[in-house]
């Protein structure tokens, strides 16, 4: 094992043994000249002088020689300790600062900046001191400036946060703004619809009555005026349904039934239905069927009032001639397409490409000969949009157009709906409820009050557990208690809103505390009070079903 | 054929002229026709005169067509009357509420607006004519 010195006992040793080892020699030397000269004296004495003299002599020089002896004594102790003190100040001037850089730096290592050497000697100490000070000085303002910067970036990071929590706050409220704003406009067109519907239906059935002859026998001007009057409301009501209809898939509120059908069973029977039209207008219509067409799983009525809007296209526009509906299944027998040919006056290419835009028809003059708004082509291709398929226009001018759309043999759901999953009945056949409250008895009164109604009941007492069973259940709605211990329903809405996965289920609110304005401001669907009115639950539950259909009456 | 052999069909709507063309129909194809505003007069007739079928709009002022056949139900004398629904919707694309309509009893119903001959070929099935 090596013996691991430091500096001060290094220069010290070597200092001492420097200044100790000469200091020896010389007085070895001078021992050794000091005896040959006393025993040279000796011998003179010995020899020369009397026994007398020479017998106090040897005294005289016994004590010479004894003081020499301790003379040298104490002149060596002297000169070891001077040695000694020269030697502890030298290796103290070095150690010493160096001592108080170690220090100095570890203190820095640790991260105190702020210590200091003294740099007050002139020296190359003094020197590194200095040095070691300017260093310390620009660490230190390096550390202030990072952490000045760091507070910075912090405040930028929060600064950020904030603006980014606030553009999704107004983002989650637009939102809910434009929602909002939708649903005015389905209910406002519904409402207008079923206020244009209910004169319309006066209109109708009185005309209906007139035709019968139950007001007696009528002249045939007076017959065929009223058969306009007829014609004329049915293409009105006609117009609304349409308006409707594209105001719904516009909406995203157009659901879609899916059945498996025939679809040269389907030809044959819309063929059927409009064949006196055409025969009233000397028109020729024709069916061509491919054998052995795939069965199709599409929405029946949708493909329907596609293939009616373009028959009664063709119906409109061709004057001599006839109409052939073509249906047959591609290559793959992946798509089956529905075709209607006319010996129409054709359309001219560069019209064809806005054919199936809202509102336009090929040009102004035919508005006024035909009639109509043009909305049955641009229905027609939203409609054929919905049921995944595409349509297309090839046309001649003189010569006839043929209009065609495909529609897949296998439904694909891309026009999925929003709250279908929720609106469909659970596999069990019911659709269910989760009932959040802290009193059992008022949920097994829920309970009660709900499923009679076709409602499956799910109770949760736990409001802490309740965000947990709403996403494990994925019910078709909530209803909610405010007043819950441990755990408000206003902390539990809060968090349900917040969820993209359970921010689409209505939450009904069913609470003694009134306080609608902030239950509406989070975005419950509805708000009611203890105690609970059976029907207008029942109600407004039926009303999530998404069906806006019998909403337009009730 | 007497008033007491006609059979009797109470039509249950708010809106006069619809209400009045109905009856004049009915009336003509030889049925005795009772005509109610709304939902409550509606059940009170129904309950008086117990006729062989009832026409009833959704939308009604007091209770609506769902309350007035719920009610109408709830009554051993009037829940087997056969109920049409009349209604002003486009089409009926919810399976869920024609599903209500039929749990709860209502045999048919009719698109507003109706063509008469439909109203009245509906009206015979139900009617046993």
């Amino acid at each position: 094992m090596r013996l691991r010195l430091g500096i001060f006992t290094k220069i010290f040793l070597a200092v001492a043994g420097l200044a100790l080892v000469p200091l020896f020699i010389g007085a070895a030397l001078i021992t050794s000249i000091y005896q040959d000269l006393v025993d040279q004296i000796v011998y003179d004495v010995v020899h020369v002088a009397s026994p007398a003299t020479a017998n106090h002599l040897m005294g005289h020089i016994a004590d010479v020689h004894q003081n020499a002896y301790t003379l040298m004594f104490f002149i060596l102790l002297i000169s070891i300790l001077l040695v000694s003190f020269a030697a502890l100040y030298l290796s103290r001037s070095f150690s010493s600062p160096i001592r108080a850089l170690l220090d100095a730096s570890r203190h820095i290592a640790r991260g105190e900046l702020d210590v200091r050497l003294s740099a007050d000697r002139s020296d190359e100490f003094g020197l590194l001191a200095g040095e070691f000070n300017a260093m310390a000085s620009q660490l230190e303002e390096a550390q202030e400036n990072l952490e000045r910067d760091n507070i910075d970036l912090e405040r930028r990071v929060a600064e950020r946060t904030a603006e980014l929590t606030m553009a999704n706050v107004e983002l989650r409220s637009s939102a809910a703004q434009i929602q909002e704003a939708n649903r005015l406009k389905s209910e406002f067109l519904a409402n207008v619809s079923h206020e244009l519907r209910t004169p319309l239906n006066a209109i109708l059935g009185y005309t209906d009555l007139m035709l019968d002859g139950i007001y007696g026998e009528m002249q045939k001007p007076q017959l065929e005026s009223l058969t306009k009057v007829r014609r004329n409301a049915e293409s009105l009501l006609r117009l609304i349904n349409d308006i409707l209809d594209l105001s719904k898939i516009e909406a995203g509120r157009m659901s879609l039934t899916l059945e498996k059908f025939d679809p040269g069973e389907l030809v044959r029977s819309s063929l059927e239905s409009v064949q006196p039209l055409f025969a009233r207008s000397r028109l020729e219509l024709r069916a061509d069927i491919a054998d052995g067409l795939p069965t199709v799983e599409a929405d029946r009525g949708k493909v329907q009032q596609a293939l009616y809007n373009l028959l009664s296209n063709a119906l409109k526009f061709t004057s001599a001639g006839g109409v052939t509906v073509r249906v047959y299944a591609d290559e793959k027998r992946v798509n089956v397409w529905f075709e209607v040919i006319d010996t129409g006056p054709g359309i001219e290419a560069a019209k064809l490409r806005s054919i199936f835009d809202q509102f336009r028809q090929i040009d102004g003059s035919t508005t006024r000969t035909v009639g109509g708004a043009g909305l049955g082509l641009a229905l027609c291709k939203k409609l054929v949009n919905l049921l995944n398929g595409t349509i297309d226009v090839s046309s001649e001018p003189g010569k006839g157009s043929a209009f065609r759309f495909s529609i897949p043999v296998v439904a694909a759901t891309k026009g999925a709906l929003p709250r279908q999953r929720q609106a469909e009945a659970a596999p069990g056949g019911k659709r269910t409820v989760l009932a959040i409250d802290d009193a059992a008895e008022v949920l097994e009164l829920l309970a009660a009050s709900l499923e009679p109604a076709g409602f499956e009941v799910i109770r949760c007492t736990d409001a802490e557990r309740a965000v947990e069973r709403v996403r494990e259940t994925n019910p078709f709605a909530v209803t909610l208690d405010i007043m819950m211990p441990y755990r408000d329903g206003w902390s539990v809405l809060k968090e349900l809103k917040a969820d993209p996965q359970t921010s689409d289920i209505p939450v009904i609110i069913v609470s003694i505390i009134d306080d609608r304005a902030r239950g509406y401001s989070m975005g419950v669907a509805d708000y009611m009070l203890k105690p609970i009115n059976r029907a207008q639950l029942i109600k407004r539950l039926e009303s999530f079903a998404g069906g806006d259909e019998w909403r337009e009456d009730a | 054929m007497s008033e007491n052999e006609k059979k009797k069909v109470l039509v249950i709507d708010d809106v006069e002229e619809n209400a009045d063309i109905v009856r004049v129909k009915l009336k003509h194809e030889g049925y005795n026709v009772l005509v109610a505003m709304d939902g409550e007069s509606g059940v009170e007739l129904a309950r008086a005169e117990i006729p062989d079928l009832i026409l009833c709009d959704i939308m009604l002022p007091r209770m609506d067509g769902w309350e007035v056949l719920e009610t109408l139900r709830r009554d051993s004398a009037t829940a087997a009357i056969p109920v049409i629904f009349m209604t002003a919707y486009t089409t009926i694309q919810f399976s869920g509420e024609r599903k209500r309509a039929q749990d709860l009893g209502a045999v048919d119903y009719l698109k507003k607006p109706f063509d008469l001959s439909e109203m009245t070929a509906l009206v015979k099935k139900h009617t046993g004519d």
